[in-house]
């Protein structure tokens, strides 16, 4: 397992708002659920690559969301923030994977969009961490099949 | 939330309930003692040895006067319960609060020596932490009412006045919070409000303005006319446990607008401190 740690200047954070009794709030996803790094396990068995998202604390996996064929997303137990991404991927594929990772999987996790104001702040900063980190990830991936 | 800005529709707890968990919460200081009654304690639990020994004689020996035996029961009783009460002193107060105000005071520090990235000047603001409490509910009392509620815990700069403030707060509906604190509480985001009215206006606040204040603030307007707050920005965000769980709040507040911002509340300044307070919180560190 390898760890890439997240530059957090290096991912936009759009200023967002929500509306209490019609009044405006600025709102901003909160430390505890910006991701801090990214640690990338293949398993060979199953011939899926793991994405784990770091973050201050240890919250425990609760639901597992199999979001489409590929992909699979773990959730945290208490805030339902996104913990990992499982995807299968075929050995030695460095550009299918990079793909993946600046393509197709932020737009997946951006259309999830959960209820809650939090996560869905959680899921678009993971969903642009991908895409900034995603060459990066796909070199570790594939140094480890 | 009607047109005063007045929470309607749920019910309010009776507040002696809440006193007695105040008063016997155990976010207190340690009782402290004044020199007599310390050096009282003590000497009272030197008494034990000299009891203790006298029942024994007492035990063995037959020709004794009639008030030996019973004196030297009374004078045991008597170190016992010094022993007792020195424990309870010992045990008394919460163990973490220096260290929770120690990192208050160096969050303050810490933002004072790294003001914000575009050079504007730093703003002092006050810092509150609140703890989540839940509120047991008796049986026989049928009526849905509030389950939790937060307290305030501790606050930088100290203050001398005691904090005795509570707001109700629902999981997750933000409309039926009270405060702001119960804002971030259900959001679980870092949340600041825009700027609000300045209830200290010359010559005399509109009502408007408190209109507006307790509906952005969710607080109600009798409760404004009497505390007449100075904060002019409110912002925040939660504190949670080691395992994910919801802890309670931080707060910040400022008479000036400018103060609290996203750049003073994100990035690399509120992770430090918020790992902070999760670890000694969750009881990790001392």
């Amino acid at each position: 397992m390898k760890m890439i740690t997240i530059d957090a200047s290096q991912i936009p954070s759009g200023n967002a708002v929500t509306i209490i009794n019609g009044v405006k709030f600025n709102v901003a996803v909160s430390p505890y659920q910006f991701p801090k790094a990214f640690e990338v396990e293949y398993n060979k068995d199953e011939g899926t690559v793991t994405i784990h998202f770091k973050y201050l604390g240890k919250e425990q996996i609760g639901e597992i969301d199999h979001v489409s064929d590929q992909v699979t997303i773990s959730h945290g137990r208490h805030s339902g923030k996104i913990l990992a991404v499982h995807f299968h991927a075929d050995e030695c594929d460095i550009k299918a994977i990079r793909m993946f990772a600046t393509g197709e999987m932020p737009e997946l996790i951006k259309q999830i969009r959960p209820e809650q104001i939090s996560t869905r702040l959680n899921f678009d900063v993971a969903a642009s961490a991908l895409n900034v980190y995603a060459p990066q990830i796909a070199e570790f991936a594939v140094a480890q099949m | 939330m009607d047109t005063d800005g007045n929470l309607r529709g749920h019910g309010w707890p009776s507040t002696w309930s809440i006193d007695l968990t105040l008063m016997t919460g155990y976010w207190r200081d340690q009782i402290k003692l004044s020199k007599f009654w310390s050096l009282t304690l003590r000497l009272t639990q030197l008494l034990a040895p000299l009891g203790l020994g006298a029942i024994s004689i007492a035990i063995t020996y037959d020709y004794k006067p009639a008030w030996f035996f019973p004196t030297s029961i009374v004078v045991a009783v008597i170190s016992a319960l010094a022993f007792i009460a020195q424990w309870a002193i010992d045990n008394s107060g919460c163990p973490y609060k220096k260290y929770v105000e120690a990192v208050l005071e160096y969050a303050d520090q810490f933002w004072e020596i790294h003001p914000n990235q575009y050079g504007k000047e730093r703003f002092r603001f006050r810092i509150t932490l609140f703890e989540l409490m839940t509120l047991r509910r008796w049986r026989w009392r049928k009526r849905k009412t509030w389950t939790h509620y937060l307290v305030a815990r501790a606050r930088f700069p100290k203050s001398g006045q005691r904090r005795k403030r509570i707001w109700f707060v629902h999981d997750h509906e933000a409309e039926v919070c009270q405060g702001i604190a119960g804002r971030i509480f259900a959001k679980e985001t870092i949340l600041f409000t825009e700027e609000l009215p300045d209830l200290h206006s010359i010559p005399q606040p509109r009502d408007a303005d408190f209109k507006k204040y307790a509906t952005s603030t969710g607080t109600t307007i009798a409760e404004l006319r009497t505390d007449m707050p100075y904060s002019r920005v409110i912002g925040g965000m939660p504190v949670l446990s080691q395992d994910g769980q919801r802890w309670g709040v931080l707060v910040f507040d400022a008479p000036i607008t400018e103060a609290i911002s996203k750049d003073s509340l994100y990035g690399e300044n509120s992770d430090r401190f918020a790992m902070m307070l999760t670890v000694i919180l969750s009881g990790g560190a001392p």
